[in-house]
């Protein structure tokens, strides 16, 4: 085992739904009304079922392997050299890449609307500096450091949901199904790429809970708190400001909180509503480093994974900033990223599946 | 301009300053690991530095349009 601390099954929870909610909270508003226009509701409700559907799947497949990491299933599938050389590619090019866009993202949104002339760079290093901290202090530091989070975060959602609620419209949802079903599936494809499909990388966390046989529950808790939030926010973002705003914002969350206004007293909270992502994409940022870390380092057979942190978060540093040429390259983009993370979200851990029930089930670990 | 050749040189020798020790401690019993390391870094400061030169590193965002165009060209 490469890392010796233990999480309780509640932990797990609060990790999983703070990743669920990460960077999507940001811009999954936008991403859905897109095409759902007002039944953003429904297609979120719907992309949050399939998502459970999915993270019970990922769930069996952990089980059918006695809880052990996703690099010692690739391993255990695909024999130990081909197993490695897969995995390797696997963290590199998926893990890694999916890393970066974290990083980059929270660093678009600060030169973007809050510090437009701090160089991107100095976000970036900040950012990383306090990831690569918490991921050399090792799991069971960081996640009471997300528990410790929990409150203020639960206080912020509830001060945003109050302070909203006389602006909301229910006009706005209406006419339901203008358009028919299809557009409302389209949308929730969205939803289910990003961030439903991520959570199969919980696999590399599982072993690590107190009791693994246990986290079914926990897991599929985390995801529907994370989904649920997912959905309430955009909603809350089409009744207040309607379909036509949100899905021109880039970052309709922070526009939401933007709208906040009591008696003209209680106004421009942004920022301080921009604590909730600031904390969530910490977490989501923080969770994939350490799985990158740690899944690279069982691949290439290093002692301790703290010594690859360093190189990771100096690659990490560069390939971000080179990532986006432009902000229309990241739109262009989009619709290849999802093919590429449903080829390795979806279809890897279905061969998985086909190639572990070939070679018969895995005898249990001693 | 200064700044610029100081900033990966800072980042050097505040890595160095972390993980020195550590490096120190596996130089004889695992030398492997100390080759790894060594190689993923300096891979990492010869992009960095490139990045500061002004040299346009190219995105591997490409490489996956490129080896996925079959596939996306439908959409």
């Amino acid at each position: 085992m490469l890392e010796k601390g233990i999480i309780s099954i509640r932990q797990f929870t609060i990790l999983v739904a703070l990743y669920t909610v990460g960077t999507a909270i940001l811009i999954i508003p936008s991403i859905l009304t897109a095409n759902a226009k007002q039944d953003v509701w429904l297609s979120g409700l719907f992309g949050l079922g399939i998502g459970l559907l999915l993270v019970l799947l990922n769930w069996s497949l952990s089980k059918r392997f006695h809880f052990i990491s996703l690099a010692e299933i690739i391993e255990k599938v695909f024999g130990t050299v081909l197993g490695r050389i897969i995995s390797i590619i696997f963290f590199v090019s998926y893990v890694f890449i999916l890393a970066v866009f974290v990083l980059r993202n929270i660093g678009d949104f600060m030169v973007t609307v809050m510090m437009p002339e701090t160089p991107i760079e100095a976000i970036h290093l900040l950012f990383l500096i306090i990831t690569l901290y918490g991921v050399r202090l090792g799991l069971e530091t960081f996640t009471r450091t997300t528990e410790l989070f929990l409150p203020w975060l639960v206080i912020l959602f509830v001060v945003l949901f109050f302070t909203l609620l006389p602006k909301m419209q229910i006009i706005n949802l209406l006419p339901v199904l203008e358009n028919g079903m299809k557009p409302v599936f389209r949308s929730s494809v969205s939803l289910i790429v990003f961030p439903f499909l991520e959570l199969i990388l919980f696999l590399m966390i599982i072993p690590y809970v107190n009791q693994p046989e246990k986290t079914k529950n926990a897991y599929l808790l985390g995801t529907l708190l994370g989904g649920g939030i997912l959905v309430l926010i955009s909603t809350l973002s089409i009744l207040v400001m309607g379909v036509n705003e949100t899905s021109r914002s880039i970052y309709p969350t922070f526009d939401l909180a933007k709208t906040i206004n009591i008696r003209e007293f209680f106004q421009r909270v942004e920022a301080f509503m921009a604590l909730i992502w600031f904390i969530t994409v910490y977490v989501k940022l923080i969770v994939l480093t350490y799985i990158l870390c740690i899944g690279l380092s069982h691949s290439l057979r290093i002692h301790d994974y703290k010594l690859l942190t360093f190189p990771i978060g100096l690659l990490m540093f560069v390939v971000s900033l080179v990532i986006f040429p432009s902000s229309s390259y990241l739109i262009e983009f989009t619709p290849v990223y999802d093919v590429y993370a449903i080829i390795w979200l979806f279809f890897f851990p279905m061969i998985i599946w086909v190639v572990s029930l070939i070679r018969g089930k895995p005898a249990a670990p001693h | 301009m200064m700044f610029k050749f100081m900033f990966p040189m800072l980042i050097a020798a505040a890595i160095f300053f972390i993980d020195g020790p550590t490096l120190i401690k596996i130089k004889k019993s695992n030398k492997k690991d100390l080759w790894i390391y060594l190689g993923l870094i300096s891979f990492g400061f010869i992009l960095l530095i490139i990045q500061i030169l002004g040299k346009t590193i190219p995105t591997p965002l490409e490489w996956i349009s490129f080896l996925l165009r079959p596939m996306t060209d439908g959409l």
